[in-house]
């Protein structure tokens, strides 16, 4: 081998030897320094503006990169096993940073579904931000007008951790209206109204929901079933109003409701059941044992 | 007659001149290579895989596009003025009009031709995600929406390219005139949400009260947001017909003025 | 009278302002007659190339007027009857020979036919024929220089000017641009053509010109400039020295 060439390979190896070494030296400061890394700092916390005026044209692209990094700070962290292999152990998250960059990717495209969709799939559940979240659903209900799910989503939000089932219906109807929207939706969102004491809200939004219906399509029965069933509910709901206007006191069985003659008689129940008013004042058409529930909870 | 004759010889020359050179099929190439990544990057994704697969393809053509203009356009106007090559040109009986107006047509054919390579790259990439996972693709996503998006991506260009020769026109360093094309490109990336926080906005920093200034701003530069829509092509946002046309009104006129603006500076340059 | 080929009236140029501002020409008056070939001299610096952007707007003079074949410079145009070649002739590399002959046609206002025909001939003619597809990128500085001249010929012009024409040229390239020249006078062009290299100032001009930082000091026929004796070179070097005593004091 001719000296040159000894030459150039030991001067060669010598400056990887270097670089290996300072490299490794550094990423071994790092681990022991356990560096909180990128995670505290990012254009996602620059202000809306600054963000849209960054992105520019390439918007679009910036806000799956930012949920894409919010992907990345949630789950699960794998640590070397010293046993070999590696471990999932549960990470320590910043909450507001991770929400920060859901609001930043949604400020940039505000349209996206895998934003909404972690969102809620981790801020109410383990950060307890469930009104940051609804913040979230409501920009994407907004700009998704063909997709029920947001709507849908925060009407679940709202019966679940808010526990407002008047709300949570309504949202549900506002979902059902949707193109393509699933049949059980509205269903559910008149009872959860009705529940709520938003029944006349629910009659409306029903009523609306029929008119552009064809009698011919799938669920239309259900839904008419459903309205029958508000409307009798509100026919009694108003009915007990009166009473307690007269009375003072809310009527404690529908047969005491009928007796002042306040009600001429109890409406039609479409599912066959027997209307049922229980102590709290809440009237049920599905509930015809409500003063004495059977263990096991709420049907449909 | 003649004039337009010259135009077209020079726009003609341009375009085969840009076409062999190697920088730009270096470009093309990785742009290509990027689009077919496209496939990889959606796979990244769980929901919405239409949208980021159509977004990624037409950013992939935005970001070639610009990196076109500004490196390859205003290296062979440079190269022009340089080297003395342009002599070649006006000892002919070619106006400054003529040769600037040849030389923004020609670019702008090399600008079609690589989006519409890149496009067809892209719509590849675009139609093999949005076949592999329909239950991922927007309800009204279409082809026509897309090809109009693109379009209007490379209308965005040819402002963007007719501003880089009006800096160049003035400009007496490259470096400088490149600096300022990308400023100016900026600006009128940002012209619409600028205009938006200070009229909409009681307090703007420095330019609250400014909104006539602001206004003013915004006819003068371009406002290259409008051309934006890969937003709408990402979600099937179909737009009309009346719009696209307008944005073509709108492009070519505000191009066209700008070129004409050029013409006049260029011919107060002491080109020797 | 036939109109002068060339005609050069009180021309100033400078450039720069204030303090950094340079007189590159003073007052320079010349007339090229048709069928002439002039020659322009003088050192480096001397102001050569810059009457020549001036004859050919690349420039607009400070003062002064120009004319070629009666147009007016810089007002109407003239420019299809005038062959340009300048010092180092630059080209789009990456078209052919052919290409950038046809471009050059075509902007000179010629048929596709004509260009076509005169080509292959103006080709063969500066021994390129075998790189007539060949980009121009390729071409060595002397196929660079003949592919300028066939460049400044293939509309058939009635004047030619040629700044250093055998520029950089090895002696081979010269005796051919040397015979080019002579031959185009044959022909009746007339020729303006700036150059340092005496010894074909010598061989192919009718008339002179002397210029020296900015100031014609000569404009005549040859054989006057020589005078009783003597070469071209030294009567050259005592009419610089003469013109820098004559600054100084």
């Amino acid at each position: 081998m001719s000296r040159r060439l000894t030459t150039h390979l030991i001067i060669g190896l010598a400056l990887i030897v270097f670089y290996a070494l300072s490299y490794n030296a550094l990423l071994q400061q790092r681990r022991e320094i356990n560096t909180p890394g990128h995670h505290a700092s990012g254009i996602w916390n620059l202000p809306p503006v600054v963000l849209f005026a960054l992105a520019g044209e390439f918007k679009g692209l910036l806000a799956d990169y930012l949920t894409l990094e919010a992907g990345a700070q949630l789950g699960t962290e794998l640590v070397r096993n010293p046993e070999g292999g590696f471990l999932a152990v549960k990470k320590q998250h910043d909450w507001p940073g991770i929400h920060r960059l859901f609001v930043a990717s949604q400020t940039l495209d505000p349209s996206f579904a895998q934003t909404y969709i972690v969102a809620q799939g981790w801020l109410p559940w383990e950060a307890d931000m469930v009104k940051e979240t609804q913040n979230i659903l409501q920009v994407a209900a907004k700009n998704r007008p063909w997709d029920w799910q947001p709507n849908h989503t925060m009407g679940f939000n709202t019966y679940y951790f808010l526990n407002q089932p008047g709300e949570a219906g309504k949202l549900f109807l506002e979902a059902a209206k949707t193109p393509n929207a699933p049949a059980f939706l509205p269903i559910l969102g008149a009872r959860l109204a009705q529940k709520g004491g938003e029944t006349q809200t629910a009659i409306v939004i029903m009523k609306s929901m029929l008119a552009d219906k064809n009698p011919e399509e799938p669920g239309y029965t259900d839904m008419l079933d459903r309205l029958r069933a508000l409307e009798g509910v509100r026919e009694i709901e108003q009915a007990s109003g009166r009473y307690e206007k007269t009375v003072g006191r809310k009527p404690s069985s529908l047969t005491e409701l009928t007796a002042s003659g306040l009600l001429t008689a109890i409406p039609p129940n479409p599912y066959n059941l027997d209307y049922c008013l229980d102590t709290a004042g809440i009237i049920y058409f599905d509930k015809p044992d409500c003063l004495n529930p059977a263990p096991g909870g709420e049907n449909q | 007659m003649q004039a337009l004759r010259n135009i077209w010889f020079l726009a003609l020359a341009t375009c085969t001149e840009g076409i062999r050179h190697r920088a730009l099929w270096a470009i093309v190439c990785l742009a290509a290579l990027l689009t077919m990544a496209n496939l990889g990057v959606t796979t990244l994704y769980s929901w919405d895989l239409g949208k980021v697969s159509v977004e990624f393809g037409l950013s992939a053509v935005a970001f070639t596009g610009l990196l076109l203009v500004f490196f390859l356009g205003m290296k062979i106007l440079a190269d022009d003025l340089e080297r003395s090559r342009i002599f070649m040109l006006l000892s002919r009986p070619v106006s400054i009009w003529h040769y600037l107006t040849g030389k923004f047509l020609g670019l702008a054919m090399i600008l079609l031709l690589t989006t519409i390579i890149l496009g067809l790259s892209a719509a590849l990439s675009m139609h093999y995600v949005l076949w592999q996972y329909p239950a991922y693709v927007p309800p009204n996503f279409s082809w026509h929406t897309y090809v109009m998006a693109l379009a209007c991506q490379w209308l965005s260009l040819v402002v963007v390219l007719a501003l880089s020769v009006l800096c160049f026109s003035f400009a007496s360093q490259l470096f400088v005139a490149l600096l300022l094309a990308v400023f100016s490109y900026l600006v009128g990336q940002n012209m619409e949400l600028l205009r938006r926080v200070v009229v909409e906005n009681a307090h703007a920093g420095v330019l609250t009260g400014q909104e006539n200034l602001v206004v003013a701003l915004s006819w003068i530069f371009p406002n290259l947001s409008l051309f934006d829509k890969k937003y709408a092509a990402a979600y099937g946002m179909a737009f009309s017909g009346q719009e696209f046309a307008l944005l073509c009104l709108y492009g070519i006129s505000y191009s066209a003025l700008l070129i004409y603006l050029a013409t006049l500076l260029f011919k107060r340059k002491e080109l020797a | 009278m036939t109109i002068p080929a060339v005609e050069i009236n009180k021309l100033g140029k400078s450039f720069g302002s204030g303090y950094k501002k340079n007189q590159a020409l003073r007052d320079l008056s010349l007339a090229i007659a048709q069928g002439e070939v002039f020659g322009f001299l003088g050192p480096n610096g001397a102001g050569k190339s810059t009457t020549i952007k001036l004859l050919l707007h690349f420039l607009k003079p400070d003062t002064g007027t120009l004319h070629i074949l009666g147009r007016i410079v810089g007002q109407e145009e003239f420019r299809h009857r005038i062959g340009y070649l300048s010092e180092l002739p630059v080209f789009y590399d990456h078209l052919t020979a052919k290409e950038t002959l046809l471009l050059s046609g075509r902007l000179s206002g010629m048929t596709r036919q004509a260009i076509d025909r005169r080509i292959p001939m103006l080709l063969e003619r500066m021994n390129l024929g075998e790189a007539t597809n060949r980009r121009v990128g390729e071409f060595s500085k002397g196929m660079k220089q003949r592919l300028g001249m066939a460049n400044a010929l293939i509309h058939d012009p009635e004047v030619l000017i040629f700044d250093e024409p055998m520029s950089g040229l090895d002696p081979m390239g010269r005796h051919q641009i040397k015979g080019l020249i002579a031959e185009l006078k044959q022909e009746g062009k007339t020729i303006f053509f700036s150059s340092h290299i005496l010894s074909d100032i010598e061989a192919l001009c009718d008339r002179i010109g002397v210029i020296h930082k900015g100031v014609l000091l000569y404009s005549g026929r040859l054989e006057d400039f020589l005078g009783t004796g003597g070469s071209l070179e030294e009567r050259f070097v005592t009419v610089i020295k003469e013109a820098d005593h004559a600054s100084v004091a």
